[in-house]
């Protein structure tokens, strides 16, 4: 009797519960959203890290072609690069880059002015040396999405190694825009 | 005032009618207990009873305030009618009268602290935002609602029933006082049961140990359920106890039933079952009984406590444990990676910086582990001398029972089930010199009463910090009170004020959600809520963005079905694709509905891999391991010759061959490794593409903590998400997506 009853629990358990599981095994593709127009490997883009397989192709002057440390680039006097936008509207022009301690003993403070598109954004005095972040928001009818957009900056006061002459600006490590 | 009236009218009334309940259903028995005994263990079992009723009531969309009125009066005018108030039975053995003075005194003291906290505005984080947030839902929708956004709808709701039977007259407060009146009872059990086998005074003292415990009292004033179900795995004891002494058939009934209720109540006291089963089984094989029949009609009646709760989550979200066993239940509601994360976090709290520090956080300290039961309880060790005794070995087996399942949570209030037998346990070793339990009451009593606790705990330990009268009684209006003392309950009103009724608002935090009736999507509550929270981060979080590109180039070639699998195992990085693209001579194949997409794991997101969208992507939520895929049947035979997965950069174990499916239905290699490209990072458009979204699936609005992740990004770049703050109150915003 008491058999009975475990084997009836265990088949109406069984039944009842297998009875609710509804698992589709595959799906079809959803509705597809608007694609975002991303930079296309190897080409122009709207930011570049120094160390990015394609940077030159985003380096108009004024900058070295060769990478130092694995991350950097020397800039001269008036550094000048070019980025491909796909919008306009809310991005911020931004640059990593540092002023060496050794170079600042020399030069000492020092004013970079920041142009996009030939438009004066800002002119910056820094007081120390060490790791420097330029962000700024561009105001969007100064940019383009149908044509490249230039990006350049000027230093007032160039290093000058005391060995050979050559005249440095700073290392840069990244530039671009962000929203 | 009358607010005040309906908060006891509701409160006493569910009482009122457990108690009916469980004395209709003893007396019908024919079960016979001592005077003291009876309406105690009566309120318990018709508290189960209720319970079941209620569910019942809710399943048929009858979740009224009118049917609980009509279903209280009946039954209660049932119980009239049967005359199951006269009080029968002989009385207890009596306390010793310096111990009814001093048991009288400590008791009465901490009621009226107890009360008037229980019946104040309820403010406690899970009471306010998910205890209560389903009993309010519940209420408003006139019954149970199939809910796959929040894990909490899924735990078993046994005693939230009970709430929503008392909130439907009285509120918030009503709800809570009903877990007090356990909070209340719990204390006369454990002496009930000390009186009934001989150890009056280890009793009296036990009980006042564990009623004016410092957790014990914050919890059993809220709406959380902890001291519920202390009180019922005591009372299925104490059942067990008399059944062993009596051998009374009939008993089995209300033990098949609380222990079924334990499990309702809680899922960590789940151990009720097999406890009273294991025990009735053991005791009659010993005694050469049969014990088939006893053990079908505990678990039958266990079974109708808890089969309510599992069927409703077999039914709708195809795990009757959930959230919990989503491996073995499979289901697209919870990721099986939170679930693991989520047993982890219980496990570690963050404050505790080692397990060697737990005694002292559980006693003395309160604030990592939220509560503390007070320093007397440093001497719980000293229950294991009363393994001498038979009593004490029942006592300290049950206490191992219901306190096995606390590794699971280490909070200080998972502990409360089995706080009363260890408390019993060590008084019986205690009460062998006279003085000592009174000292250590004395002590306990002193040294728990609120400004008494912060002499020694944690400034910031989880207590009562006062007695609450004007509040309770409203003197202190609801609304000022909880806008002053409670950081979630000011934006929680403004989100009922500003978001239209039926809108959904996401949030990284739990609001109180039982303040208002717009459903709040709390990041970690769901699998849905948690692919939400990733598509917020992802345009702030560069290893979130699809900027790593695995491009598999082979020979052109007829396929039927390409799959794109995992080689590598190791933790902790989950596999994840935001792009799944298939191209034939630098083209990409269209996305055709004849296309059929599959994954494993976590098959249901799988779409979320061909949207097109930079910001969603299909994830395994499990760490790396061989074997995981997604695969594309086209449908019929497609020439490809490049497929490109985009990927984040946040799975640098990961490692992905490529296999296709030949015309004649063989899978071979495409491309054993990928060409790795990596774009420039971040990418642009993010914030826009995210709030598009969420419009996407429903949801238009976001409350963001000025402590959040998003906060400040939300906060500065309003215009780049397309966003409008629309209120900001301690620190909590309130955005529309535009």
């Amino acid at each position: 009797m008491l058999h009975r009853v475990w084997v009836w629990l265990a088949v109406v358990t069984v039944l009842t519960l297998s009875g609710c599981v509804n698992i589709p095994d595959s799906y079809a593709p959803p509705i597809q959203r608007k694609p975002l127009t991303a930079p296309q490997p190897g080409g122009l883009s709207h930011i570049i890290n120094m160390n990015d397989p394609n940077v030159l192709a985003h380096i108009v002057r004024d900058i070295s072609p060769n990478l130092e440390g694995g991350v950097f680039r020397w800039a001269y006097r008036r550094p000048e690069m070019r980025f491909a936008l796909t919008s306009t509207t809310h991005l911020k022009f931004v640059m990593d880059f540092a002023l060496p301690a050794a170079n600042f003993e020399q030069t000492g403070p020092v004013t970079i002015s920041f142009y996009v598109n030939d438009h004066l954004l800002d002119r910056v005095r820094y007081d120390t040396p060490g790791r420097k972040t330029f962000e700024k928001e561009v105001p969007a009818e100064w940019l383009r999405t149908d044509a490249l957009t230039l990006v350049a900056t000027e230093i007032d006061k160039m290093y000058v190694s005391p060995q050979d002459g050559t005249k440095l600006g700073f290392p840069i490590i990244r530039v671009g825009f962000i929203e | 005032m009358p607010h005040a009236f309906y908060i006891l009218f509701g409160s006493t009334f569910a009482v009122a009618v457990c108690l009916s309940c469980g004395l209709l259903l003893l007396r019908g028995l024919r079960l016979h207990f001592y005077r003291g005994e009876e309406r105690l263990l009566a309120f318990v079992t018709g508290a189960a009873c209720l319970s079941t009723v209620v569910f019942i009531l809710s399943a048929l969309g009858l979740a009224r305030k009118g049917a609980f009125l009509a279903l209280g009066l009946a039954i209660i005018f049932a119980a009239a009618r049967c005359g199951v108030f006269r009080p029968l039975g002989d009385d207890l053995p009596p306390l010793p009268r310096f111990w009814k003075i001093l048991f009288g005194l400590v008791f009465t003291l901490y009621t009226v602290l107890y009360f008037f906290n229980a019946m104040a505005p309820e403010m406690s984080p899970d009471g306010s935002a998910y205890h209560l947030g389903f009993v309010a839902w519940y209420l408003r929708e006139h019954g149970l609602v199939r809910i796959t956004t929040n894990m909490y709808a899924n735990l078993s709701q046994g005693i939230e029933m009970l709430y929503l039977f008392a909130f439907a007259f009285g509120r918030h407060s009503a709800a809570a006082l009903v877990h007090f009146s356990f909070l209340a009872v719990l204390p006369f059990l454990m002496l009930s049961y000390a009186k009934r086998f001989g150890l009056p005074v280890a009793g009296a003292a036990a009980a006042l140990l564990v009623y004016a415990s410092p957790v014990v009292g914050k919890d059993g004033t809220t709406a959380y359920v902890d001291v519920a179900v202390a009180a019922i795995v005591f009372t299925l004891f104490y059942l067990l106890q008399i059944w062993d002494r009596e051998r009374s058939m009939a008993l089995f009934i209300p033990i098949g039933l609380v222990a079924g209720f334990a499990y309702a109540a809680k899922y960590t006291a789940f151990l009720a079952v097999p406890y009273a089963l294991a025990f009735t089984s053991w005791k009659l094989y010993r005694a050469r009984h049969n014990y088939w029949k006893p053990l079908v009609i505990i678990s039958a009646c266990a079974l109708v406590m808890m089969l309510p709760w599992m069927a409703k989550n077999w039914i709708w979200v195809n795990n009757p444990f959930s959230p919990f066993f989503n491996r073995v239940f499979p289901n697209p509601y919870i990721h099986t990676g939170f679930e693991d994360d989520y047993s982890r976090a219980m496990q570690h709290y963050e404050g505790l910086k080692s397990y060697i520090d737990l005694p002292l956080e559980l006693t003395v300290r309160g604030t990592a582990l939220c509560g503390l039961f007070g320093p007397v309880f440093l001497l719980a060790p000293l229950a294991l001398l009363s393994l001498r005794e038979r009593v004490g070995r029942q006592l300290l087996l049950a206490g191992a029972v219901f306190g096995a399942t606390y590794f699971c949570n280490i909070g200080t209030r998972f502990l409360i089930p089995a706080a009363p037998f260890f408390a019993l346990a060590m008084m019986m070793v205690c009460s062998r010199a006279k003085a000592v339990p009174v000292m250590l009451v004395a002590f306990h009593a002193i040294f728990s009463w609120p400004p008494c606790i912060k002499i020694y705990s944690d400034a910031r330990a989880w207590r009562l910090e006062r007695i609450l009268w004007k509040q309770a009684l409203r003197i202190v209006p609801e609304d000022g009170y909880l806008n002053f003392k409670m950081p979630v309950y000011p934006i929680t009103r403004v989100i009922e004020k500003m978001v239209p009724k039926g809108e959904k608002v996401f949030s990284f935090n739990q609001a109180a959600q039982s303040y208002t009736s717009r459903e709040i999507l709390v990041a970690y509550q769901s699998a849905f809520n948690n692919t939400l929270g990733e598509i917020l981060w992802t345009p702030i979080t560069e290893g979130y963005q699809p900027t790593r590109h695995l491009v598999f180039r082979f020979p052109p070639q007829p396929l039927r079905k390409v799959r794109a699998t995992q080689t590598a195992e190791g933790k902790p990085d989950n596999w994840s694709i935001a792009e799944f693209r298939v191209f034939r001579g630098g083209v990409e194949l269209p996305r055709v509905p004849q296309w059929r997409l599959r994954a494993s794991p976590n098959p249901w997101e799988v779409q979320l891999a061909f949207d097109n969208s930079p910001v969603t992507r299909w994830r395994s939520w499990e760490t790396l391991r061989p074997g995981m895929f997604v695969e594309i049947d086209f449908g019929k035979d497609e020439v490809v010759d490049t497929v490109r997965l985009e990927c984040s950069r946040d799975q640098d174990k990961s490692r992905v061959k490529l296999e296709g499916q030949t015309t004649s239905g063989r899978w071979k290699l495409l491309a054993a490794a990928p060409e790795y490209v990596d774009l420039p990072s971040p990418l642009l458009g993010l914030r826009r593409a995210a709030a598009e979204e969420f419009k996407a699936r429903g949801v238009r609005y976001i409350l963001a903590w000025d402590s959040d992740y998003a906060a400040t990004d939300l906060r500065t770049r309003t215009a780049t998400w397309g966003i409008t703050m629309l209120a900001e109150r301690g620190g909590a915003r309130l955005y529309r997506i535009d």
